[in-house]
């Protein structure tokens, strides 16, 4: 098939009433969990989650992935209007943002940040396209050598990203993928780590997992901070929203920067939108002609980082859709989603279910346009869901995750791990761990495991097999090269105390 | 750069702790197999190490203070025990009493983990998200619940 025809058969996919229904209703509820301060994108997508479960694999995905780019667009309105970054993503958009609307021009940053949002996305998804395909193919030479390693790499790369200490994050890794292996042995049946209790027996629910850990435990963590006081509505009535010359001048560069650096760190596993907006914002700064302005109301300090986070939420779908392996906590989840779907996720994807493969692609563009048309004349209903205060959004929050929980296996037990990892988690938060890189263990540990093991049955039992193939080889030196610079700050301040 | 970190060294010798007794249960419980054909046991063997090893670690770069001692934030203990229990609650009422008493329970314990609540706002609230959890739930989305039912 060529490429016109793959286009359109995702077009056509996308365009049924059906799937353009649940992408409304992804991008809708995700600005929605974007908006509310303390719900990141993984919470809103485990609470969601079980929403999809009577829908099609297709348009459960959709729904799905507009959720994840939904909560981009809308997590930027609470760190414009309130300094309180909406999702993790957003928190650099609050340097500028926040000053915008201190001088009176919260609803340009709205809306500009609404405009850079969907060019980001637009790049993302062209990459998408172009790319996917291309490394799919290649991927259907792989062995169970080179997804153990790749999937390896995704692990080391996950852990020494995200801030604070690298061994804190690889404990996380090992935990998550410890708590992956409960349940039946895939090769002999075995039951591991149930303890004799039937509800393990098919293993620990991902739902319950990533609904405690990011769901309860956020909740609990949030409780008493965030506070939805002092907006002013009028601040972003349409008319307040109207850029002037010299914003739209200072905005493009910037906004292409954006783009191709949140493209960039978006495919490389263990990144994705934060950090991809933490780069542009730091690059745009380093470029700016006057970088003092920065940090006082900069238009380019918005447009760089929320360019950047949506083009990174389009090719993070890149490693996940093309190889099966994915490279952060989130794709970690939809990844999950797409196997509870009945869907094996892997170079064999685009060829075996195009229409699945393209539809979805497809409708990101659907879903990127949709955003920018609900979020124009919608910012004032966003701005008045940021004034509900907290303390009657939390027992809503909690009842969308005990019910939701529930509905998936109508399991009164699945709700109490959701209890335990919400404790569990919050003690982790409290102690400085991170809690992404554990459901990207739990995620793939499984996967490497079998990948490792029937490595081991080919090649007889020689290790060599994973330095032998040379993209294994390759894989495994950089996953090497990670861990030591993630190592170095440590080693370094030891000669310098020892010294 | 504060003094040496402690909670980090207590919580490195606890995951120590934790990755041996995972790497002892798994060798003993599960065939081990071989290399070439590896049984249930030999992975989890090799990851409770591993975990025990970087338990091990961090409790030694924060003892010799490789790691600048990060602050610990506050515990907000009012809001971890009264979420978790509102968690519990729901549990245990969901299938023996049904579904109002269970949203009844979460929305109504839960909303005293903030210091505001009071019986007005929180009995107001109960009643608006049962009622919600009502038509998404049960009328929209037509999942199998029992909507009331006396246990005794």
């Amino acid at each position: 098939m060529s490429y016109l025809d793959n286009v359109l058969l995702g077009l056509e996919t996308a365009l049924s009433w059906y799937n353009l229904l649940w992408c409304f209703v992804g991008v809708f509820l995700g600005t929605l969990l974007g908006v509310i301060p303390g719900i990141g994108v993984l919470a809103a997508i485990s609470m969601l989650f079980p929403l999809t479960f009577q829908l099609e694999p297709t348009a459960a995905l959709i729904m799905l992935a507009g959720i994840w780019y939904g909560t981009s667009y809308g997590g930027n309105t609470a760190s414009i209007l309130l300094n309180v970054p909406g999702s993790p993503s957003n928190a650099i958009t609050c340097l500028d943002g926040y000053p915008m609307t201190k001088q009176g021009r919260g609803g340009i940053a709205l809306l500009m940040t609404t405009v850079a949002s969907f060019v980001g996305g637009s790049v993302g998804i062209i990459l998408l396209m172009a790319f996917a395909g291309t490394i799919s193919a290649y991927a259907l030479n792989f062995s169970s050598a080179e997804y153990f390693s790749l999937m390896l790499l995704g692990l080391v790369a996950a852990s020494n990203i995200s801030n604070g200490s690298i061994v804190k994050s690889l404990i996380m890794v090992a935990l998550g993928v410890l708590f992956g292996l409960v349940g039946s042995d895939i090769y002999t049946g075995a039951r591991r780590f149930d303890f004799g209790v039937l509800d393990l027996a098919d293993g620990i629910n991902l739902i319950a997992l990533a609904m405690g850990l990011f769901g309860v435990s956020e909740v609990i963590a949030s409780i008493g901070k965030v506070n939805g006081k002092d907006v002013d509505p009028k601040s972003v009535s349409l008319s307040a929203m109207k850029p002037t010359r010299d914003d739209m001048r200072r905005s493009w560069m910037p906004m292409v920067r954006g783009s191709s650096i949140g493209s960039f760190f978006g495919t490389l596993p263990g990144t994705g939108p934060s950090i991809a907006a933490f780069m542009a914002y730091a690059i745009e700064k380093r470029v700016a002609k006057q970088p003092e302005r920065f940090g006082k109301g900069a238009i380019e300090g918005i447009m760089a980082p929320e360019s950047a986070n949506n083009a990174a939420d389009q090719t993070s779908f890149i490693p996940t859709l093309a190889l099966g392996i994915p490279g952060s906590a989130t794709m970690a989840l939809m990844l999950g989603a797409l196997m509870i779907h009945g869907i094996a996720p892997g170079p064999q994807l685009m060829t075996e279910q195009p229409s699945l493969f393209w539809g979805l692609v497809m409708s990101f563009w659907i879903g990127n346009v949709l955003l920018v048309i609900l979020n124009v004349p919608l910012i004032g209903v966003w701005v008045r869901l940021l004034m509900v205060p907290y303390n009657w959004l939390f027992p809503a929050v909690l009842m969308f995750i005990c019910i939701g929980t529930y509905s998936v296996n109508n399991s009164a037990f699945d709700v109490l791990l959701v209890m335990a990892f919400g404790g569990l988690g919050y003690a982790l938060r409290v102690l400085g761990f991170p809690p992404a890189p554990m459901l990207l263990g739990f995620v793939l540990g499984p996967m490497m495991e079998e990948h490792f093991r029937r490595a081991m049955l080919l090649s007889r039992g020689d290790f060599a097999t994973f330095i032998d193939r040379p993209i294994s080889a390759v894989v495994l030196g950089f996953t090497l090269l990670i861990l030591l610079w993630g190592f170095k700050p440590m080693l370094m301040r030891k000669r310098s105390t020892s010294a | 750069m504060s003094d040496r970190s402690y909670p980090d060294i207590i919580a490195g010798v606890i995951i120590a702790v934790f990755g041996t007794i995972v790497a002892v249960y798994a060798a003993t419980h599960y065939n081990i197999g071989t290399v070439r054909r590896m049984g249930p046991g030999m992975f989890p063997t090799a990851l409770g190490v591993i975990i025990g090893v970087l338990g091990v670690l961090l409790t030694l770069t924060a003892a010799l203070r490789m790691i600048p001692a990060e602050r610990i934030p506050e515990i907000n203990w009012r809001a971890a025990v009264l979420v978790l229990t509102s968690v519990v609650l729901f549990s245990v009422l969901i299938n023996t009493a049904g579904l109002f008493p269970a949203v009844i329970a979460v929305v109504a314990t839960s909303a005293y983990a903030d210091k505001g609540a009071t019986v007005k706002t929180t009995v107001i609230l109960s009643a608006i998200l049962s009622v919600l959890a009502f038509l998404i739930f049960k009328f929209a989305l037509g999942m199998n619940f029992k909507l009331m039912e006396w246990p005794f």
